[in-house]
């Protein structure tokens, strides 16, 4: 059967295929004229939302045919530093697959990334006005991990004037706490053993035994009292074990005493914890400084490891939200449109490309300046991807250095292909000029001059361990002079500046490390440093007398508050158990006679009944032989 | 007040042209998928290319797209659920997004939005009732109202598409 030409026509619209096909044509002349903009505000975009902060590009050239796109002048904002770049680069050029890009994913195969510029000044403020809610929840957290760290404090103070013992409060001090605690314990034991011992009282059953023993002792065996004494001997036996069982609770009662006892009484070195914790709090409130080199380190360095591992934690946690393991399906916002934005679910299990990849990106890098660290360097990245489970090639990145002074070596490894972060990163640089450290116990900064750095990371899963470490021969003491050779009073400013002053005059070279470990999420800080050491010993050199003075008074004061507490337990308790002692002594010796009456009485009864019965065995015979 | 003189113009054109109630029926279908779904997708461009191709009503498309925009923007929350039941609650689809998502050209139409598949398989679903709920009603129009007032002054100004003229002339100055 053939279709009627007539009814094509009346279905079909012949000419509105070339309306539409200009249609498409128009479409397409539209997205050339604005592709090199889209670009632009894509990237400007896709940016701001990963860091934070505002990215600008100066112009974005797209050619479809070649696969090559260009972007010139990027800025990318510090979000810290609102009017400083993170980076600048003067161009960046990429190699597109166009494959990809009909699956709307970005396969970058190669990029070329050139005059990259660090902590550059911006001319504008780099801050968003409307920042990426899941980068503010990040500084948020990591801001209340930072608050919630203890920064030990190297506070003198405490050394010049009088130790004032009065602050010392005998309810905060745990022994004293412990002891109301086991009073009220001792108590309730002894109302509970009053109890128990009502409860098995002896009387009622010794009162039965003695009525049997009695019976038994009246009791004389004749031809016709005979036939009582199985009924009086089955009536002692019964009494016997009666009292045996009688012995056995006042023996448990006895061994529960003691054990309870034995519990609430504080062992010696469970006494030298709780005073330990007492002299470290009554410590706390004097401030008297400790000499110990862990504790001096994070009391110098502690404040400034903190403000350079915030940014450190927020970058590694960024790398996670942008770089997820897995291949679970991720939802992200729709695009922005006057409808609603819903969300865009990225289905990553199966997909022939991720969704962004960069397979080999060459960037030449400068640092400005005259510093140590100043000169060029090339970095290359391979695998960067932000489906790495897709992809199955860890991202690796490697640093060299072209021309300069110094040497740097990076070398990355991002593997999130699994469901399990493994990422390492090692960074050495040598010849750098280090930053000054602010050291605000003694009023100054530490000048680390020129120096190496090296920077480890390491994460597997949620565990993270992470190194910064920086070691110098070049330090020197920037803060305002102190006169070291005048008597100066101890623990004053002028003295704190000039122990150090001596201290890092008498230090050859420097080495400090800030680093974290656990759980990315809550971290523990890290500061160690050979300086604290030396201040320590410094310290405890020029004023170990004085603290260790202080610290006798206080070990004084803490004994003196703790000691009437202890005893008076020590008392109650020796009190409760001489009284349980002696009533569960006495009952069990009641018992006892009763036991060994009972017992006497049985045995004779049984003699006896043997004795009865031979001798009517011999008369019942001569009797027989008579009568024969 | 321009899109209402619009809407006005483009009602009379879809009900008394020369289209069979069917073609404006259809015109209509195809034109709520614009109102319906994202407007600026992959998808309607195909749907523009079927009403362009086939011999629909255009101004029941314009009619049908102009109807349903409003209707879209309110049942978005709908969509919403709808498209997240479909796509993160359903294991059997998984394969059908994973094809499409991976899919050239079609990955490009957005279709694993919540928001967009909601959109596409409510007007799927809408469109037949639509069709034929339309076509009942034109037949109907055309039957009764049209017939009594086809020669009214308000039918030929509304057809000679001079009401915005007229519009513009009394409007009070901006």
């Amino acid at each position: 059967m053939t279709e009627n030409p007539s009814t094509r026509r009346r279905v079909l619209r012949p000419s509105g295929l070339s309306v539409f096909a200009g249609l498409v044509v128009f479409v397409g002349v539209i997205w050339w004229l604005y592709a090199d903009r889209w670009v632009e505000r894509g990237v400007e975009n896709t940016g701001a939302s990963l860091t934070g902060a505002r990215v600008d590009v100066d112009a974005a050239d797209l050619r479809p045919t070649e696969g090559i796109v260009r972007l010139t002048g990027l800025q990318v904002a510090n979000p810290d530093q609102p009017m400083k770049n993170l980076f600048e680069a003067e161009s960046i050029v990429g190699q597109v697959r166009i494959d990809p890009l009909l699956q709307k994913k970005v396969v970058l195969e190669r990029v070329e990334v050139l005059g990259v510029r660090f902590g550059t000044d911006r001319s504008t403020s780099g801050a968003l006005e409307n920042p990426d809610p899941a980068a503010g929840a990040l500084w948020r957290e990591i801001d209340a991990w930072a608050d919630a760290i203890e920064v030990p404090e190297l506070s003198l103070d405490a050394l010049t004037g009088v130790v004032r013992t009065e602050a010392i409060s005998a309810d905060s001090l745990a022994t004293v706490r412990f002891a109301r605690d086991a009073l009220l314990r001792v108590d309730s034991l002894g109302d509970s053993w009053d109890e128990r011992l009502e409860r098995i009282d002896p009387r009622p059953r010794i009162d039965s035994v003695r009525a049997v023993v009695e019976r038994l002792e009246q009791f004389r065996l004749t031809p016709t009292t005979a036939l009582q004494l199985p009924g009086l001997l089955r009536d002692g036996r019964s009494s016997l074990e009666s009292l045996t069982s009688l012995q056995r609770e006042v023996a448990a009662l006895d061994d529960s005493v003691r054990t309870a006892l034995a519990g609430v009484v504080p062992t010696a070195e469970r006494l030298a914890e709780l005073r330990t914790r007492d002299l470290a709090y009554a410590r706390s409130l004097l401030d008297l400084p400790s000499l110990e080199a862990p504790s001096v380190s994070p009391a110098l360095f502690g404040g400034t490891a903190l403000s350079w591992m915030r940014p450190m934690l927020y970058w590694a946690r960024t790398a996670e939200r942008f770089l997820p393991p897995g291949l679970d399906p991720r939802n992200r916002p729709g695009p922005r449109r006057a409808r609603a934005e819903g969300t865009t679910y990225d289905f990553r299990r199966g997909a022939e490309w991720p969704a962004f990849l960069v397979e080999q990106g060459d960037v030449t890098l400068s640092i400005d300046g005259r510093g140590a660290a100043a000169g060029a360097y090339t970095a290359t990245v391979r695998d960067l991807t932000t489906t790495p489970a897709a992809w199955s090639e860890p991202t690796t990145i490697l640093i060299g250095r072209e021309a300069g002074p110094s040497s740097i070596q990076l070398a990355a490894s991002l593997d999130h292909t699994g469901d399990v972060l493994r990422d390492s990163l090692e960074l050495v640089v040598r010849g750098l000029e280090l930053p000054a450290v602010s050291v605000s116990a003694f009023g100054g900064s530490l000048s680390l001059g020129v120096g190496d750095q090296r920077v480890s990371a390491r994460r597997v899963g949620d565990e993270i361990s992470l190194r910064l470490e920086w070691s110098s021969d070049d330090i020197s003491w920037q803060g305002a002079g102190v006169d070291t050779t005048a008597s100066l009073a101890v623990g004053s400013a002028d003295w704190g500046r000039g122990l150090v002053q001596r201290a890092v005059a008498g230090l050859e070279r420097i080495e400090l490390t800030v680093g974290l470990d656990g759980s990315i999420s809550s971290p523990s800080l890290v500061v160690e440093s050979n300086l604290g050491g030396t201040v320590a010993a410094s310290l405890r050199r020029e004023v170990g007398r004085e603290i260790e003075a202080a610290e006798n008074r206080v070990r004084a004061e803490v004994a003196a508050q703790a000691a009437p507490h202890v005893e008076r337990l020590e008392g109650e308790v020796e009190r409760l158990r001489a009284g349980v002692a002696e009533e569960v002594g006495s009952r069990r010796a009641e018992v006892e006679a009763m036991r060994a009456r009972l017992e006497a009485q049985i045995e004779a009864l049984v003699g006896g009944a043997q004795t009865e019965a031979k001798s009517s065995t011999t008369d019942r015979r001569s009797a027989s032989r008579t009568q024969w | 007040m321009y899109w209402i003189v619009k809407f006005i113009q483009s009602l009379a054109k879809a009900l008394n042209s020369e289209g069979t109630p069917g073609q404006v029926a259809a015109g209509i279908a195809l034109g709520a998928c614009l109102g319906l779904t994202p407007l600026v997708s992959l998808h309607n461009l195909l749907i523009v290319g079927l009403i362009l191709f086939f011999r629909v009503s255009v101004p029941g498309a314009t009619l049908g797209w102009m109807v349903f925009t409003p209707v879209g923007f309110a049942l978005d929350p709908v969509f919403h659920a709808l498209g997240t039941a479909l796509l993160a609650e359903s294991s059997a689809l998984r394969p059908l997004w994973v094809a499409l998502y991976n899919m050239p050209v079609v990955a490009l139409g957005n279709p694993t939005n919540t928001i967009v598949i909601g959109s596409i398989v409510g007007w799927v679903v809408g469109a037949v009732p639509i069709f034929f709920g339309a076509r009942a009603a034109v037949a109907w129009y055309r039957a009764t109202i049209y017939e009594r007032y086809r020669d009214a002054r308000l039918f030929r100004a509304i057809r000679a598409s001079k009401l915005y003229g007229a519009y513009r002339l009394f409007r009070p100055p901006s």
